[in-house]
């Protein structure tokens, strides 16, 4: 039987993942316009290492190699996209490699980590060297590479701002465009929802985990304010601020480490907003998105088994 | 009720015992698996000289306790016996301590609060409140050198890991390569975030035998 052409692809895992792909890589384009080329060059670097760690893995454990497999450029991307503008070469270095070798090749490799390599990654660096990962960069305009990282001009962050209970100095249009300190790839809020919008329209992504995971946050900023201010713009700040937006798109939708069931991905992103929010408060930590995301990684087989345990409990007590 | 305790006390093959011995060292690891005794791997583990002493104490308190438990713990009743056992615990802790100090001196003072507090560990609990009064001396002693073992390779793999990260050494042996980590490795926080690694990877691989052999994997 001929198959209709009207009939919508089948969705497979790596299609899915080039959809993130091309999302990771739209984040790429304004901090290329506002940095010059060190965005690109830590994100070269990071895909690259971790390419290689991986390779390194599969021959010394004796696994086939895949070259078709697009997990790993995403893992790269992501923790470059985490970084600050100046950080040195080696902090995303050291990420890439605990993310390949410690977080992802033991557990099986792709499908198999029950914790997102990217958040494991940048996790790490960021409890051994704190200063080097929040040494952020105001945008300054085009830097061409030869000026080094000597022509950056260190900022605090919003993030870091509301941590000291302040009002961050800040324009929301310059937020919506990312212009102003943060991670590399997480300041721009548009260019984050859209991506996110196109990753769910493509259902390359879940919908539920990020939504309530945003809802909850939303719910937790207007209702504890760090800072004097009316719910709303507490609200506005928070979700604005630190890798927030962009762990809600990109990491609290990874279909490997997130619930299967759908109320499990419920629970999980509202878990997210709340173990997030809770970092913001009482951490030492400016940003603690990467460790909100494992900390829901590690119960997302619970999410599902009991939510599997209810649906049967249910079944019982309707056919009884 | 006889019969009961004679059938688990059946005495067991070389090989049963090995595999009490293996099961404690690694598939049934206290520290992984059992999440028992976590305060010295997350709290005080910051260092392998610490991490040696600290299983040295867990090492000279238990397996007495141990013994005592596998020989009378039959006779007390169930709701005496964690008592009981905290009561030796802490009797065993004096020559324990005396011991480890000999051996290391000035360890007492360096180990601080966490050397006292070795006689409540739940792993000690655990092993000779549950384990030692039902079963034969040599399944106790296997099983108690096992999670002994089990307990300290965990303790002295996060310990260097966080000793490497602070000052570039372990055990006062440089190797060469050095990037100063910030003073959080040694909190707690980080030695959670480890020992979650490492518990999720062996239980991955518990489940990869488990899915293998087509069987149950072991549990605690």
């Amino acid at each position: 039987m001929k198959k209709s052409v009207c009939l919508k692809k089948e969705r497979t895992s790596r299609s899915m993942l080039g959809s993130m792909l091309l999302a990771l890589c739209t984040l790429l384009i304004l901090p290329t316009v506002y940095f010059g080329w060190g965005p690109l060059l830590t994100t070269a670097l990071t895909v690259g290492l971790c390419c290689l760690a991986e390779l390194a893995f599969c021959l010394v454990s004796r696994k086939p190699v895949s070259l078709s497999d697009p997990s790993i450029l995403v893992t790269g991307l992501v923790i470059a996209l985490l970084m600050p503008v100046g950080v040195p070469y080696w902090v995303p270095a050291i990420a890439a490699l605990f993310a390949v070798w410690v977080a992802r090749g033991p557990f099986g490799g792709t499908g198999h980590n029950p914790f997102n390599p990217a958040a494991a990654g940048v996790a790490f660096v960021t409890i051994c060297w704190p200063q080097r990962v929040f040494a952020y960069a105001a945008p300054v305009g085009w830097l061409p590479q030869w000026l080094g990282h000597s022509a950056l001009i260190p900022a605090s962050s919003p993030a870091a701002v509301l941590k000291d209970h302040l009002k961050p100095d800040i324009v929301p249009f310059e937020m919506l465009w990312g212009k102003f300190p943060g991670p590399v790839g997480a300041t721009a809020m548009l260019i984050i929802g859209a991506c996110g919008l196109y990753l769910i329209l493509r259902r390359a992504a879940n919908w539920e985990a990020p939504l309530f995971f945003l809802l909850v946050a939303a719910g937790i900023a207007a209702a504890a304010p760090r800072i004097a201010c009316s719910p709303l713009t507490s609200v506005k700040y928070e979700l604005m601020s630190g890798s927030l937006l962009f762990c809600a798109v990109f990491m609290m939708t990874d279909p490997v480490t997130a619930p299967r069931t759908s109320i499990g991905r419920c629970l999980y992103g509202a878990f997210g907003g709340a173990v997030i929010m809770a970092f913001r408060h009482f951490s030492t930590y400016e940003q603690g998105a990467c460790f909100a995301v494992l900390a829901c990684n590690a119960i997302a087989p619970l999410l599902d088994r009991a939510v599997l345990r209810a649906r049967a409990w249910g079944g019982k007590r309707i056919e009884t | 009720m006889k019969r009961k305790t004679a059938e688990k006390r059946r005495p067991g093959s070389l090989r049963e015992t090995r595999t009490i011995f293996f099961n404690g060292l690694f598939l049934k690891n206290p520290v992984l698996i059992g999440a028992l005794g976590l305060y010295p791997v997350v709290a005080a583990g910051y260092n392998l000289r610490m991490a040696v002493q600290l299983s040295l104490l867990m090492l000279f308190i238990s397996l007495p306790t141990g013994v005592i438990f596998c020989l009378v713990g039959e006779f007390l009743p169930g709701w005496l016996r964690p008592g009981a056992v905290l009561a030796v615990s802490a009797a065993c802790y004096l020559p324990a301590a005396w011991l480890v100090n000999q051996l290391f001196p000035g360890s007492l003072n360096t180990m601080g609060i966490f050397a006292g507090l070795m006689i409540c560990n739940s792993m000690v609990l655990s092993r000779c409140n549950d384990y030692a009064p039902a079963h034969l001396l040599r399944a106790v002693l296997a099983d108690i050198l096992g999670c002994v073992l089990g307990y300290s390779l965990v303790l002295c793999a996060v310990a260097c890991l966080r000793e490497y990260l602070q000052r570039g050494s372990v055990w006062n042996g440089s190797t060469g390569l050095y990037i100063p980590a910030d003073r959080g490795t040694a909190l707690p926080f980080f030695g959670f975030i480890v020992l979650g690694f490492l518990a999720a990877l062996v239980q991955g691989i518990n489940l990869r035998r488990e899915k293998k052999s087509g069987r149950e994997a072991p549990r605690t």
